[in-house]
Order: C-alpha cells, then structure tokens, then sequence
C-alpha cells in the first residue's frame, strides 16, 4: 500500500475483471508539498487486479482554482495485468497514471486508450520500485494495422514553481534498467512525440517508451458516446463451478 | 421506561411466532436488551427513543416477511450506562442475527448517534433448541433492506472491552458461513441531489461489507475513516452506485478475494481533502 496517504477516492486488491466507471474523484484543499516521491492522495488505486475496467472515471480538482500538485497520482495502478484504461479523463494531478510493475498488456494494444490526460507534472509515470512500471502497448504500428490508441498528454497551462519542469507533459520512465524495453507508444506527434517521453537514469536513452508516430492510421480509438454501456470491457465468463452455485442459491448474482 | 434503581434491567421478550409488540412514541432506558423480537414474532416499533441501553435491538431468528418493521427511531447514548456496563457506551442499535426479509427504515429512517455500532447483521449456523432437541440451525439465503437511515459518531470507545475490528461501523454485515448467501442493500429513497441529510458522518467505517453481497445505493458519507470497505467477498456480487463521499479518507476499498466480474463501482462522485 502507498505510504503516507491522506486520501484515497477507490481502492481494489486483488480484483478481478471488476468495473470502476464513470466516477468523479476531486482532490481539495492542496498544500505545496512536493517532497515526497511517492503519491499520498490517490484517486483510483488498485494492487494486483486481472483485467480491471477503469473507464470513464474523472480525478480533477472539481473545477476549483488552479493548484501546485502534490505527491497525488490520478490512477495508481501496480501489477495489474490485462488492466482495460479507457476514456479516462485526469486533471490536475501531480501524476496523471502511475504504474508500477506490469499492467496493462503487451499483447493488446487498445487497453489503454482515449484517456485525456492534462495540466499534470507528468501524464503517465511507470516507475520502478522493486520492479519497473510498464502499461504494455499502447496502439500499435504493423504491417497490418496502424491503429492510434487516442491517448492525449497535455501540458500544464499554469506552470508555477512548485511543479517540476522536467515532468512536464512526459511519459516519463523511472528506472535503473540495463536493458532496452520494447513497449511503445503509437500516437499522433500533437499528442505524444519522442522528445516528451523521456527515462531518468543513466541508462534513459535506451528505458524510455518508444513513441512512433506514423503518418497515417487505420484506426484510431474513440470513446463512446453512448456511455459505458458501449465499452467493450473485459469480463470472465462465469464457469460452471460458480454456475452451479448461484443454481443452487449458495452465492448471488443478482 | 427506564432503570428505577441503579443498575440496568435486562429487557422486552417478544419470542413465540404468535407475539407481537407495536411501540409507537416511546422512551426505552438504562436496559441491557432493549426489545428482544425473536422466532418470529412481529414487532413495529416506531418513533421511539432508545436511550442508554448496552443493545437497543435485537432480531434473532426471524424469517417470515412483516415481521419486524423499525422506522424513525432514534438510537442514541445522552449519559453513561448504568452499571454493570457503567464503563461503557452502548454497542449496537440494532443487532440482527440469522434473520432475512428484514426491512430497517422502509417507513422512515432511524437515527443512529453516539454508538459503537449503528445496525450489525450476522449470519452463522447455530446450535437451537433445548435438552434433547438441540440441533444445526443453517440461516438460510438472506436478504435485508436498510433504507434511509443515518449514523452519526460511530467509533469505537476506549473502554470497550471488546476491541474487534468490526466495531466502529454504521453498518457492519458479515456471513461467517458459506452455506448460503447474504445480501444486504443499503439504499436511500431519494437521490443524493434530493437527501438534505447526511447519511453517515464522524464514522470509523461507514459500511463494512463482509462476505455479503450488496447494493449500496446514493448514501452520503462525510468525514469518516473508511466509506465503503468490502472483505472476504469472494463470489459475491457488490454494485456501489450513486454515492457521495466527502473527506473521508478512504472511499471505496475493496480488499482480496476473488470477485470475478463482481464488484461494479459507478457514478460515485469522492472529494478528498489533504490534510
């Protein structure tokens, strides 16, 4: 669990294809603390989940004044593998996602998609702690299929000297990697280019996120207007152990 | 009614099928048990006030719809216990126990103040009876509804003797068999925009839901430990919907245990404060 916290909006351990959407998480009263590396106000948090479904969600301010972040993270997610991260909207956090250990998914690229991420010191930190942050692939750009995941990073519009410069607007890797990582970013440059996505180590050259941004695409992902109930979320199907079960009236699935 | 010496009586026994007791405007004190219903007796208790008793409520073993209907009571703690619980403060509002088709609120919610527990559910298998007719009594799948009720100050007391963790809580469910289901709803009748009251507030956790299913559904809670904790939920089902959470310094947690595609969390609007 994240040391020092002084809130957290939705917490899940150890979930499993559980649904997050469509909630509205607002940070107050802020201070100008920033010297704590690790985030102690966390909107959506979830530790060592299979296939959560964030979607839809808002962390922001509420709308209220503008703010130096704090150590606050809008989405922490740490080891969450097959996470579905879609149309999220993340404003003044201090951390718009932070990803610890693997998430997301390699195999897929569309899991993390149509996410609105703005006015943070960084819009998506993968960190390393005991293991490094990653979310996976993020699009992809094939033979086949160039397909833009309509991710956006923008950069904070009232930089005020409590923030860090560095971060700004940076998929930024944290890490002491010896070797090169493969996951990548496919975008538009007006969203993401490779000058913004950047790794603090020695070795940063090679541990940052790729980001590629081809001329054209053959998809690009775009969040549903009709609501949640359009998103193709990940779901286990119910096996016969749990079936028989609800058959026999020992659990609910109303 | 209330203690005519200095020490606590111990209660009303509503117990046979056939019983009832209707309390409409009454004042209930200085007792150990409050109002007993039990095995189905009926009881409508109303607008009452119940006041320095160790346990104001409890239903036990009661499964038929109707039978009990508790609306706009107050349950609160103005003084100190008498003894032999002078050096305590009440522990629940309502206990129930092995009971389903339970409705608390459904014609006025109750108020819950000064406790350190509001309302608790429990469901466990139980020996009954008496001599040589004792046998396994397995509650069957329950339900309860709790609607419109509200809990203020429910913390633990550093003179309670029992120091569990589920003290604190506005609501406290837990099946601690796994026969069968639970399932526990805690709703409100008007939305959130509409509910002029506050439904928790100054609580150690709001609601804890422990190996339950749920629904809970536009409740208000303001300045508590925990909003919305669920436990040991493994296949179960909770939708936590519509929700309003201000400074409360943990949500909605959901902890451990397989869910698969069961706990829904939407449209919950959360402000968090920094210290």
């Amino acid at each position: 669990m994240p040391r020092a916290n002084t809130g957290l909006g939705i917490t899940i351990g150890e979930g499993s294809a559980d649904k997050i959407f469509n909630n509205q998480i607002h940070f107050t009263t802020p201070s100008n603390n920033q010297t704590v590396a690790v985030p102690n106000m966390i909107g959506i948090y979830s530790n060592s989940s299979d296939a959560i479904n964030l979607v839809g969600n808002t962390v922001d301010n509420g709308g209220g004044y503008e703010y130096a972040r704090t150590n606050n993270a809008g989405i922490y997610l740490l080891d969450n593998k097959n996470s579905l991260l879609q149309c999220n909207s993340l404003n003044y956090t201090k951390y718009g996602v932070f990803a610890v250990g693997t998430n997301g998914s390699s195999s897929q690229y569309d899991r993390t998609a149509g996410n609105y991420m703005n006015n943070s010191d960084a819009n998506l930190m993968l960190w390393k702690v005991t293991q490094e942050g990653t979310l996976g692939q993020v699009g992809i750009n094939s033979y086949s299929t160039i397909y833009d995941a309509n991710n956006t990073y923008l950069e904070p519009h009232d930089i005020n000297s409590f923030m860090a410069p560095a971060l700004y607007n940076k998929v930024f890797r944290v890490t002491d990697c010896q070797n090169p990582f493969s996951d990548e970013i496919v975008t538009t440059p007006n969203k993401l280019d490779q000058t913004r996505s950047t790794a603090s180590n020695t070795n940063a050259n090679q541990c940052m996120v790729n980001v590629t941004n081809p001329l054209t695409f053959n998809a690009t992902y775009t969040c549903p207007t009709g609501g949640i109930g359009t998103v193709d979320i990940v779901d286990h199907p119910m096996d016969l152990h749990y079936a028989l079960r609800v058959a026999n009236n020992e659990i609910d699935y109303s | 009614m209330q203690a005519a010496c200095n020490g606590m009586w111990d209660g009303i026994y509503v117990s046979d099928p056939t019983a009832e007791i209707i309390m409409d405007d009454c004042s209930v004190s200085d007792a150990m048990n409050g109002v007993v219903l039990a095995n189905n007796a009926k009881g409508i208790l109303t607008s009452n006030l119940f006041d320095k008793n160790y346990l104001n409520v409890l239903i036990q073993l009661n499964t038929l719809a109707g039978t009990c209907d508790s609306s706009s009571n107050t349950f609160g703690f103005s003084g100190s216990l008498l003894p032999p619980y002078e050096d305590y403060k009440p522990a629940y509002g309502i206990y129930i126990l092995n009971s389903t088709m339970i409705d608390i609120g459904s014609n006025g919610g109750n108020f819950f103040e000064n406790l350190c527990n509001g309302i608790s559910i429990n469901e466990d298998q139980e020996i009954v009876g008496e001599g040589p007719y004792l046998h396994l009594y397995i509650p069957p799948p329950s339900v309860v509804q709790l609607i419109d009720n509200r809990f203020a100050n429910i913390l633990r007391d550093p003179n309670y003797a029992n120091t569990g963790d589920a003290i604190g809580s506005g609501i406290y469910v837990h099946r601690a068999d796994a026969m069968f289901g639970l399932r526990v709803n805690v709703l409100n009748s008007v939305s959130v925009a509409a509910n002029t009251d506050v439904n928790f507030v100054a609580c150690e956790k709001a609601i804890w839901l422990r190996n339950t299913s749920s629904t809970v559904d536009k409740q208000k809670i303001n300045v508590c430990g925990v909003g919305i904790l669920a436990t040991e939920c493994e296949a179960k089902k909770i939708r936590v919907t519509d929700n309003n959470l201000m400074n409360t310094y943990w949500g909605i947690l959901k902890s451990g245990d397989e869910m698969t595609n069961g706990f829904t969390a939407i449209n919950n609007t959360i402000i968090l404060a920094e210290e």
